[in-house]
């Protein structure tokens, strides 16, 4: 088999597994002081439902974003460089318009987090971490998949619905998806600041006197 | 009144004006037709999961349409001043026709 990940290998030799451990543990339980229960809770979803809908999710248009983003990137950075400095006029008027055109190419970029350019990077670093941790949840459910599709506790499934072998593959699925949905949950209150919408700061608006003069080369 | 000291001319701060409005008018097209469906898919996982990929959607879209409209806006700064500089441009070259056509009849 060719391309994709291991999660796209491996769900589709595992999907009777996952159906029938959703279907045993929905009609026969587990025991009550089985690990399964709070996963269940906390995570409120049947592990097989859960890894095919996973299995179909893919960082794939993450990274495509992420490569406009930094393509963006390099415009800004471009567009900032091609900006004049302001010219050697000199009057009010000189001085004035150096500080709107100094504010325009500031706000464009400065090195700073609050430009727009420095609004891009921190958008295109979240987009890369939402790709990596979408990865890394993918080949982790993957690692577990490849050990409980070959277990014991498989066979025991397969032949027997044994709710209790049931039980626990689904506790092993579900630590591992609870284990990717902390580490998302912090990436969401990490990522989210620098990510709002900046607000210009126009410089002063020059006051001009009548017999203020500017020489400008033309 | 002083001199001029060089540095770039009127025309050519225009043009530079002009440059930067059309790049940042690309980007936000750009950023606009950003494809980011539903965090990857991941919203369509059932349960705690579903919701978080919701969630991380919903924050990476409104960061996305924050750069569309940051970079929207600022095209039209750009433009504004590009526009503004090329009127300063024309009013110069108008007052030194003028100036000419002074010294020209008076001269005759």
């Amino acid at each position: 088999m060719t391309g994709g990940d291991a999660l796209d290998r491996l769900v589709g030799v595992a999907g009777d597994l996952l159906a029938r451990v959703d279907g045993t543990l929905a009609g026969f339980g587990a025991p009550a002081d089985h690990p399964v229960w709070p996963l269940l809770s906390r995570l409120r979803t049947l592990p097989g439902e859960a890894v095919g809908a996973l299995a179909a999710a893919t960082a794939a248009p993450l990274a495509t974003a992420g490569g406009v983003l930094r393509l963006l990137q390099r415009e800004y950075a471009h567009a900032r460089a091609a900006l004049p400095a302001a010219p050697g006029w000199r009057g009010a008027g000189a001085d004035a318009f150096a500080g709107q055109w100094g504010a325009l190419g500031a706000h464009l970029d400065s090195a700073s987090p609050d430009d727009l350019a420095g609004r891009l990077a921190a958008t295109t670093s979240y987009v890369d971490d939402l790709a990596g941790w979408l990865a890394e949840l993918r080949a982790a459910v993957a690692r577990t998949l490849a050990v409980v599709v070959i277990s014991a506790e498989a066979v025991r499934v397969r032949t027997a619905a044994d709710p209790v072998a049931a039980a626990d593959i689904a506790a092993c699925l579900l630590a591992t998806l609870a284990d990717g949905w902390e580490r998302g949950e912090r990436l969401r209150g990490r990522c989210g600041t620098g990510l709002g919408e900046l607000v210009y700061r126009a410089p002063d608006p020059p006051v001009l006197s009548r017999d203020a003069h500017t020489v400008v080369p033309l | 009144m002083n001199p001029p000291e060089g540095g770039a001319t009127l025309p050519e701060l225009s043009a530079a004006a002009d440059a930067a409005a059309a790049t940042l008018t690309r980007a936000a097209a750009e950023l606009d037709r950003l494809d980011l469906p539903a965090s990857a898919g991941l919203a369509a996982v059932p349960g705690r999961l579903g919701e978080l990929g919701e969630a991380l959607h919903a924050q990476l879209s409104a960061a996305v349409a924050a750069r569309a409209r940051e970079a929207a806006a600022h095209a039209v700064r750009f433009a504004d001043a590009g526009q503004v500089l090329r009127v300063v441009v024309a009013g110069y070259a108008e007052t030194d026709a003028q100036a000419h056509r002074r010294h020209r009849d008076g001269a005759s």
